[in-house]
Protein backbone atom coordinates (compact mmCIF):
# COMPACT_ATOMS: atom_id res chain seq x y z
CA UNK A 1 0.00 0.00 0.00
CA UNK A 2 1.91 3.56 -0.81
CA UNK A 3 1.40 5.78 1.61
CA UNK A 4 2.86 9.56 2.25
CA UNK A 5 6.11 10.87 2.22
CA UNK A 6 7.01 12.42 5.58
CA UNK A 7 9.03 15.57 5.65
CA UNK A 8 11.98 15.64 7.18
CA UNK A 9 13.34 19.27 6.28
CA UNK A 10 11.54 21.73 4.34
CA UNK A 11 13.39 24.95 3.21
CA UNK A 12 12.26 27.94 0.97
CA UNK A 13 14.66 27.87 -1.22
CA UNK A 14 13.39 30.52 -3.73
CA UNK A 15 10.37 33.43 -3.34
CA UNK A 16 9.20 36.16 -4.74
CA UNK A 17 5.74 37.73 -5.31
CA UNK A 18 5.24 35.43 -8.45
CA UNK A 19 6.62 32.09 -7.39
CA UNK A 20 7.28 29.70 -4.33
CA UNK A 21 9.78 26.99 -4.42
CA UNK A 22 9.68 24.70 -1.38
CA UNK A 23 12.69 21.80 -1.16
CA UNK A 24 11.88 19.22 0.92
CA UNK A 25 14.06 16.15 2.38
CA UNK A 26 11.69 13.44 2.53
CA UNK A 27 11.62 10.01 3.78
CA UNK A 28 9.14 7.07 2.39
CA UNK A 29 7.32 4.40 4.64
CA UNK A 30 9.95 1.54 3.93
CA UNK A 31 12.58 4.13 5.30
CA UNK A 32 14.42 5.34 1.82
CA UNK A 33 15.46 8.86 1.91
CA UNK A 34 14.46 11.09 -0.85
CA UNK A 35 17.12 14.17 -0.49
CA UNK A 36 16.00 16.76 -2.39
CA UNK A 37 12.51 17.42 -3.76
CA UNK A 38 11.27 20.14 -5.17
CA UNK A 39 7.50 22.16 -4.48
CA UNK A 40 6.73 24.89 -6.78
CA UNK A 41 4.00 26.92 -4.51
CA UNK A 42 1.45 28.13 -6.44
CA UNK A 43 -2.40 30.03 -5.33
CA UNK A 44 -5.14 27.77 -6.97
CA UNK A 45 -6.04 28.68 -10.51
CA UNK A 46 -9.80 29.08 -12.13
CA UNK A 47 -10.49 27.82 -15.54
CA UNK A 48 -13.80 29.36 -17.23
CA UNK A 49 -15.42 27.87 -20.24
CA UNK A 50 -17.85 30.79 -21.16
CA UNK A 51 -21.02 29.97 -23.52
CA UNK A 52 -23.22 32.55 -24.92
CA UNK A 53 -26.93 31.84 -26.10
CA UNK A 54 -26.18 31.77 -29.44
CA UNK A 55 -23.70 28.60 -29.10
CA UNK A 56 -20.30 30.08 -28.88
CA UNK A 57 -17.61 30.05 -26.42
CA UNK A 58 -15.84 33.20 -25.38
CA UNK A 59 -12.45 32.68 -25.91
CA UNK A 60 -9.05 34.93 -25.54
CA UNK A 61 -5.65 35.16 -27.77
CA UNK A 62 -2.79 36.06 -25.60
CA UNK A 63 0.77 36.09 -25.86
CA UNK A 64 2.09 32.98 -23.77
CA UNK A 65 5.40 33.62 -23.31
CA UNK A 66 7.09 30.28 -21.67
CA UNK A 67 5.61 28.59 -24.91
CA UNK A 68 7.23 31.93 -27.15
CA UNK A 69 3.69 32.11 -28.89
CA UNK A 70 0.41 33.82 -29.28
CA UNK A 71 -2.39 31.21 -28.69
CA UNK A 72 -6.15 31.22 -28.45
CA UNK A 73 -7.41 29.56 -24.97
CA UNK A 74 -10.26 29.89 -21.99
CA UNK A 75 -9.78 32.64 -19.71
CA UNK A 76 -9.14 32.28 -16.70
CA UNK A 77 -6.11 33.15 -13.64
CA UNK A 78 -4.98 32.98 -10.55
CA UNK A 79 -6.88 33.38 -7.14
CA UNK A 80 -5.17 35.66 -4.46
CA UNK A 81 -3.70 34.46 -1.91
CA UNK A 82 -6.31 33.51 1.13
CA UNK A 83 -9.30 33.51 -1.85
CA UNK A 84 -11.27 30.60 -1.98
CA UNK A 85 -14.87 31.69 -3.54
CA UNK A 86 -13.58 30.41 -7.05
CA UNK A 87 -17.02 31.52 -8.52
CA UNK A 88 -16.27 34.99 -7.78
CA UNK A 89 -12.63 34.29 -9.31
CA UNK A 90 -13.89 33.48 -11.97
CA UNK A 91 -16.15 36.33 -12.64
CA UNK A 92 -13.85 38.51 -11.96
CA UNK A 93 -11.23 37.12 -14.43
CA UNK A 94 -13.70 36.70 -17.00
CA UNK A 95 -14.71 40.47 -16.78
CA UNK A 96 -11.05 40.85 -16.74
CA UNK A 97 -10.17 39.21 -19.71
CA UNK A 98 -13.20 39.32 -21.66
CA UNK A 99 -15.33 42.49 -20.23
CA UNK A 100 -18.00 39.91 -20.61
CA UNK A 101 -20.49 38.56 -17.90
CA UNK A 102 -22.46 35.10 -16.93
CA UNK A 103 -25.89 34.70 -15.57
CA UNK A 104 -24.75 31.80 -14.30
CA UNK A 105 -21.64 29.93 -12.96
CA UNK A 106 -21.59 26.16 -12.95
CA UNK A 107 -18.47 23.62 -11.27
CA UNK A 108 -17.80 20.90 -13.74
CA UNK A 109 -13.97 19.83 -12.16
CA UNK A 110 -11.03 20.50 -10.33
CA UNK A 111 -7.77 18.79 -10.64
CA UNK A 112 -4.33 19.60 -10.01
CA UNK A 113 -2.13 20.89 -12.62
CA UNK A 114 0.92 18.55 -11.53
CA UNK A 115 0.32 17.12 -8.12
CA UNK A 116 3.73 15.52 -8.85
CA UNK A 117 5.77 18.75 -8.62
CA UNK A 118 2.82 21.73 -7.64
CA UNK A 119 1.06 22.45 -4.41
CA UNK A 120 -2.43 24.27 -5.87
CA UNK A 121 -5.67 22.65 -7.26
CA UNK A 122 -7.49 23.80 -10.50
CA UNK A 123 -10.71 24.85 -10.74
CA UNK A 124 -13.02 24.51 -13.98
CA UNK A 125 -15.97 26.79 -14.18
CA UNK A 126 -19.00 26.76 -17.16
CA UNK A 127 -19.52 30.18 -17.35
CA UNK A 128 -23.82 30.21 -19.01
CA UNK A 129 -25.30 33.30 -21.00
CA UNK A 130 -22.54 35.54 -21.31
CA UNK A 131 -22.74 38.67 -22.82
CA UNK A 132 -20.18 41.00 -23.52
CA UNK A 133 -20.97 44.23 -21.06
CA UNK A 134 -17.83 46.14 -20.14
CA UNK A 135 -14.70 47.27 -21.59
CA UNK A 136 -11.72 44.78 -20.62
CA UNK A 137 -9.57 45.77 -17.32
CA UNK A 138 -5.87 44.27 -17.53
CA UNK A 139 -3.47 43.76 -15.60
CA UNK A 140 -0.05 45.83 -16.52
CA UNK A 141 1.30 42.25 -18.06
CA UNK A 142 -2.01 40.89 -20.01
CA UNK A 143 -2.85 42.11 -23.75
CA UNK A 144 -5.50 39.95 -25.09
CA UNK A 145 -8.14 39.99 -27.85
CA UNK A 146 -11.33 38.54 -27.44
CA UNK A 147 -12.96 36.30 -29.98
CA UNK A 148 -16.12 34.30 -30.14
CA UNK A 149 -16.42 31.20 -31.74
CA UNK A 150 -18.55 28.07 -32.20
CA UNK A 151 -18.62 25.66 -29.43
CA UNK A 152 -18.51 22.93 -31.83
CA UNK A 153 -15.13 24.23 -33.49
CA UNK A 154 -13.29 24.46 -30.54
CA UNK A 155 -14.18 21.25 -29.52
CA UNK A 156 -11.91 19.75 -32.43
CA UNK A 157 -9.40 21.23 -30.03
CA UNK A 158 -6.60 18.24 -31.44
CA UNK A 159 -6.95 20.27 -34.86
CA UNK A 160 -5.47 23.48 -33.68
CA UNK A 161 -1.46 23.80 -34.20
CA UNK A 162 -1.03 24.87 -30.74
CA UNK A 163 -2.70 23.07 -27.98
CA UNK A 164 -3.04 23.02 -24.38
CA UNK A 165 -3.59 20.50 -21.98
CA UNK A 166 -5.43 22.36 -19.47
CA UNK A 167 -7.87 23.61 -21.97
CA UNK A 168 -8.14 19.81 -23.71
CA UNK A 169 -9.09 19.06 -19.47
CA UNK A 170 -11.46 21.98 -19.88
CA UNK A 171 -13.05 20.31 -22.87
CA UNK A 172 -13.38 16.82 -21.04
CA UNK A 173 -15.10 18.25 -18.15
CA UNK A 174 -17.70 20.07 -20.41
CA UNK A 175 -18.50 17.25 -22.60
CA UNK A 176 -18.56 14.96 -19.60
CA UNK A 177 -21.26 17.48 -18.27
CA UNK A 178 -22.98 18.19 -21.25
CA UNK A 179 -23.63 14.16 -21.40
CA UNK A 180 -25.31 14.55 -18.00
CA UNK A 181 -27.33 17.97 -19.16
CA UNK A 182 -27.74 17.61 -22.80
CA UNK A 183 -30.12 20.58 -22.28
CA UNK A 184 -27.15 23.10 -21.41
CA UNK A 185 -25.12 22.06 -24.75
CA UNK A 186 -24.19 24.94 -26.78
CA UNK A 187 -25.52 24.94 -30.21
CA UNK A 188 -25.97 27.55 -32.52
CA UNK A 189 -29.26 29.23 -33.56
CA UNK B 1 -3.42 42.32 -33.11
CA UNK B 2 -1.19 40.15 -30.40
CA UNK B 3 2.38 40.21 -30.88
CA UNK B 4 5.08 38.31 -29.17
CA UNK B 5 7.47 40.01 -26.70
CA UNK B 6 10.97 40.52 -26.95
CA UNK B 7 13.27 39.10 -24.44
CA UNK B 8 15.44 41.52 -23.13
CA UNK B 9 17.87 39.44 -20.70
CA UNK B 10 17.77 36.03 -19.31
CA UNK B 11 18.62 35.04 -15.86
CA UNK B 12 19.07 32.06 -14.02
CA UNK B 13 17.34 32.36 -10.67
CA UNK B 14 17.69 28.76 -9.97
CA UNK B 15 19.44 25.71 -11.61
CA UNK B 16 20.22 22.33 -9.46
CA UNK B 17 20.02 18.90 -11.16
CA UNK B 18 15.83 19.13 -11.19
CA UNK B 19 14.78 22.11 -11.20
CA UNK B 20 15.69 25.38 -13.71
CA UNK B 21 14.24 28.44 -13.31
CA UNK B 22 14.76 31.21 -15.82
CA UNK B 23 14.17 34.83 -15.21
CA UNK B 24 13.43 36.97 -18.20
CA UNK B 25 13.41 41.15 -18.23
CA UNK B 26 10.43 41.30 -21.23
CA UNK B 27 9.12 44.29 -23.81
CA UNK B 28 5.90 44.20 -24.56
CA UNK B 29 5.01 46.09 -28.57
CA UNK B 30 3.91 48.81 -26.76
CA UNK B 31 7.21 49.46 -24.92
CA UNK B 32 6.37 48.00 -21.48
CA UNK B 33 9.10 46.17 -19.68
CA UNK B 34 7.77 43.49 -17.41
CA UNK B 35 10.56 42.24 -15.12
CA UNK B 36 10.53 40.11 -13.82
CA UNK B 37 8.33 37.07 -15.54
CA UNK B 38 9.41 33.25 -14.49
CA UNK B 39 9.75 30.57 -16.56
CA UNK B 40 10.09 26.93 -15.34
CA UNK B 41 12.36 25.07 -17.91
CA UNK B 42 11.36 21.00 -17.94
CA UNK B 43 12.14 18.24 -20.32
CA UNK B 44 9.50 17.26 -22.74
CA UNK B 45 6.87 15.01 -20.90
CA UNK B 46 4.72 11.82 -22.03
CA UNK B 47 1.85 10.57 -20.45
CA UNK B 48 0.23 6.84 -21.47
CA UNK B 49 -3.34 5.43 -21.11
CA UNK B 50 -2.16 1.69 -21.50
CA UNK B 51 -5.29 -0.64 -22.01
CA UNK B 52 -5.53 -4.43 -21.70
CA UNK B 53 -7.29 -6.49 -24.14
CA UNK B 54 -10.16 -6.78 -22.08
CA UNK B 55 -10.39 -3.16 -22.00
CA UNK B 56 -9.27 -1.90 -18.52
CA UNK B 57 -6.65 0.65 -18.04
CA UNK B 58 -3.25 -0.12 -16.30
CA UNK B 59 -3.25 2.62 -14.29
CA UNK B 60 -0.62 3.76 -11.18
CA UNK B 61 -1.34 4.68 -7.72
CA UNK B 62 1.72 6.59 -6.00
CA UNK B 63 2.27 9.43 -3.64
CA UNK B 64 2.94 12.94 -5.43
CA UNK B 65 4.72 15.03 -3.24
CA UNK B 66 3.57 18.36 -4.65
CA UNK B 67 -0.36 17.96 -3.88
CA UNK B 68 1.27 15.58 -0.68
CA UNK B 69 -1.30 12.86 -1.43
CA UNK B 70 -1.27 9.21 -2.71
CA UNK B 71 -3.27 10.08 -6.23
CA UNK B 72 -4.62 7.07 -9.13
CA UNK B 73 -4.20 8.08 -12.20
CA UNK B 74 -2.26 7.43 -15.85
CA UNK B 75 1.56 6.19 -16.33
CA UNK B 76 3.53 9.32 -17.16
CA UNK B 77 6.79 10.71 -17.00
CA UNK B 78 9.99 12.68 -18.73
CA UNK B 79 11.66 12.09 -21.48
CA UNK B 80 15.20 11.27 -21.53
CA UNK B 81 18.52 11.97 -23.63
CA UNK B 82 18.44 8.55 -24.02
CA UNK B 83 15.24 7.77 -25.46
CA UNK B 84 15.35 8.52 -29.72
CA UNK B 85 11.81 9.53 -29.54
CA UNK B 86 8.48 10.31 -27.77
CA UNK B 87 7.09 6.97 -28.56
CA UNK B 88 9.89 4.66 -26.73
CA UNK B 89 9.63 6.98 -23.90
CA UNK B 90 6.29 6.13 -23.28
CA UNK B 91 6.96 2.68 -23.61
CA UNK B 92 9.57 2.92 -21.15
CA UNK B 93 7.71 4.65 -18.46
CA UNK B 94 4.74 1.70 -19.24
CA UNK B 95 7.41 -1.03 -18.28
CA UNK B 96 9.06 1.03 -15.62
CA UNK B 97 6.37 2.25 -13.30
CA UNK B 98 3.92 -0.68 -13.90
CA UNK B 99 6.06 -3.83 -15.66
CA UNK B 100 3.40 -4.08 -18.45
CA UNK B 101 3.96 -3.79 -22.14
CA UNK B 102 1.76 -2.81 -25.23
CA UNK B 103 1.93 -4.03 -28.62
CA UNK B 104 0.50 -1.41 -30.50
CA UNK B 105 0.67 2.57 -29.96
CA UNK B 106 -0.38 5.33 -31.74
CA UNK B 107 0.17 9.13 -30.30
CA UNK B 108 -3.58 11.23 -29.89
CA UNK B 109 -2.75 14.15 -29.15
CA UNK B 110 0.23 16.77 -27.94
CA UNK B 111 0.03 19.86 -26.06
CA UNK B 112 1.97 22.13 -23.94
CA UNK B 113 1.75 21.51 -20.06
CA UNK B 114 1.69 24.58 -18.74
CA UNK B 115 1.88 27.67 -21.38
CA UNK B 116 1.89 30.76 -19.27
CA UNK B 117 5.11 29.65 -17.04
CA UNK B 118 6.71 25.90 -18.21
CA UNK B 119 8.22 25.63 -21.51
CA UNK B 120 7.63 22.39 -22.43
CA UNK B 121 4.92 20.42 -24.32
CA UNK B 122 3.32 16.76 -23.30
CA UNK B 123 2.67 14.03 -25.95
CA UNK B 124 -0.32 11.59 -25.09
CA UNK B 125 -0.65 8.32 -26.23
CA UNK B 126 -2.86 5.62 -25.94
CA UNK B 127 -1.64 1.91 -25.89
CA UNK B 128 -3.13 -1.24 -26.75
CA UNK B 129 -2.85 -5.13 -26.04
CA UNK B 130 -1.04 -4.77 -22.62
CA UNK B 131 0.00 -7.29 -21.19
CA UNK B 132 2.61 -8.18 -17.21
CA UNK B 133 5.73 -9.31 -19.53
CA UNK B 134 8.18 -6.84 -18.93
CA UNK B 135 10.07 -6.18 -15.16
CA UNK B 136 9.27 -2.82 -13.20
CA UNK B 137 11.94 -0.35 -12.63
CA UNK B 138 11.07 2.53 -9.92
CA UNK B 139 13.13 5.66 -9.73
CA UNK B 140 14.52 6.65 -6.10
CA UNK B 141 12.02 9.02 -5.96
CA UNK B 142 9.14 6.64 -6.59
CA UNK B 143 6.75 4.52 -4.95
CA UNK B 144 4.39 3.10 -7.39
CA UNK B 145 1.81 0.73 -7.41
CA UNK B 146 -0.40 -0.91 -10.60
CA UNK B 147 -4.12 -0.85 -10.55
CA UNK B 148 -6.13 -2.62 -13.65
CA UNK B 149 -9.39 -0.27 -14.05
CA UNK B 150 -11.95 -1.09 -16.83
CA UNK B 151 -12.22 2.15 -19.21
CA UNK B 152 -15.59 3.04 -18.81
CA UNK B 153 -14.75 3.42 -14.52
CA UNK B 154 -11.72 5.65 -15.41
CA UNK B 155 -13.59 7.68 -17.99
CA UNK B 156 -15.57 8.78 -15.23
CA UNK B 157 -13.20 10.35 -13.77
CA UNK B 158 -14.86 10.51 -10.58
CA UNK B 159 -12.76 8.44 -8.15
CA UNK B 160 -11.95 9.05 -4.79
CA UNK B 161 -9.01 11.53 -4.20
CA UNK B 162 -6.79 13.61 -6.33
CA UNK B 163 -7.35 14.01 -10.26
CA UNK B 164 -4.59 15.07 -12.26
CA UNK B 165 -5.14 17.86 -15.58
CA UNK B 166 -3.17 15.63 -18.00
CA UNK B 167 -4.85 12.70 -17.55
CA UNK B 168 -8.09 14.52 -17.62
CA UNK B 169 -6.62 15.95 -20.93
CA UNK B 170 -5.85 12.05 -22.20
CA UNK B 171 -9.22 11.29 -21.71
CA UNK B 172 -10.34 14.20 -24.12
CA UNK B 173 -7.75 12.97 -26.59
CA UNK B 174 -8.66 9.55 -26.47
CA UNK B 175 -12.91 10.23 -26.42
CA UNK B 176 -11.94 12.41 -29.63
CA UNK B 177 -10.09 9.51 -30.98
CA UNK B 178 -12.51 6.83 -30.15
CA UNK B 179 -15.49 8.92 -31.68
CA UNK B 180 -13.30 9.11 -35.20
CA UNK B 181 -12.71 5.29 -34.47
CA UNK B 182 -15.46 3.56 -32.78
CA UNK B 183 -14.40 -0.17 -33.58
CA UNK B 184 -11.16 1.19 -31.38
CA UNK B 185 -13.35 1.39 -28.07
CA UNK B 186 -13.58 -0.97 -25.58
CA UNK B 187 -16.36 -3.09 -25.41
Amino acid sequence: MIKPWKILDSQQTFRDQYLGVRTDRCQREDGHIVPTYHVIQQTPWVTILPVTDDGNLVLVREYRHAAGKVMIGLPGGVSDPGETDWVQVAARELAEETGYQAREYRAIGTCYPNPATQDNELHFYLALGCTPGARQALDPNEEIEVLEMPYETFLAYEDLDVQHGLHATGLFYAERYFQKHPDLRPVAP
Amino acid sequence: MIKPWKKRAGTLTYRDPWLTVRSHRMERPDGTMVDPFHIIERTEWVCLCALTESGEVVAIREYRAGADQVTLGLVGGGVEDHDPDHTTAARRELEEETGYRVQDMIQIGRAYANWANQNNQISYFLGFSAVPTGQQKMDESEDIEPVLIPYSAFLAYDFEGPKQTHHAAALFYIERYFKAHPEKRPK
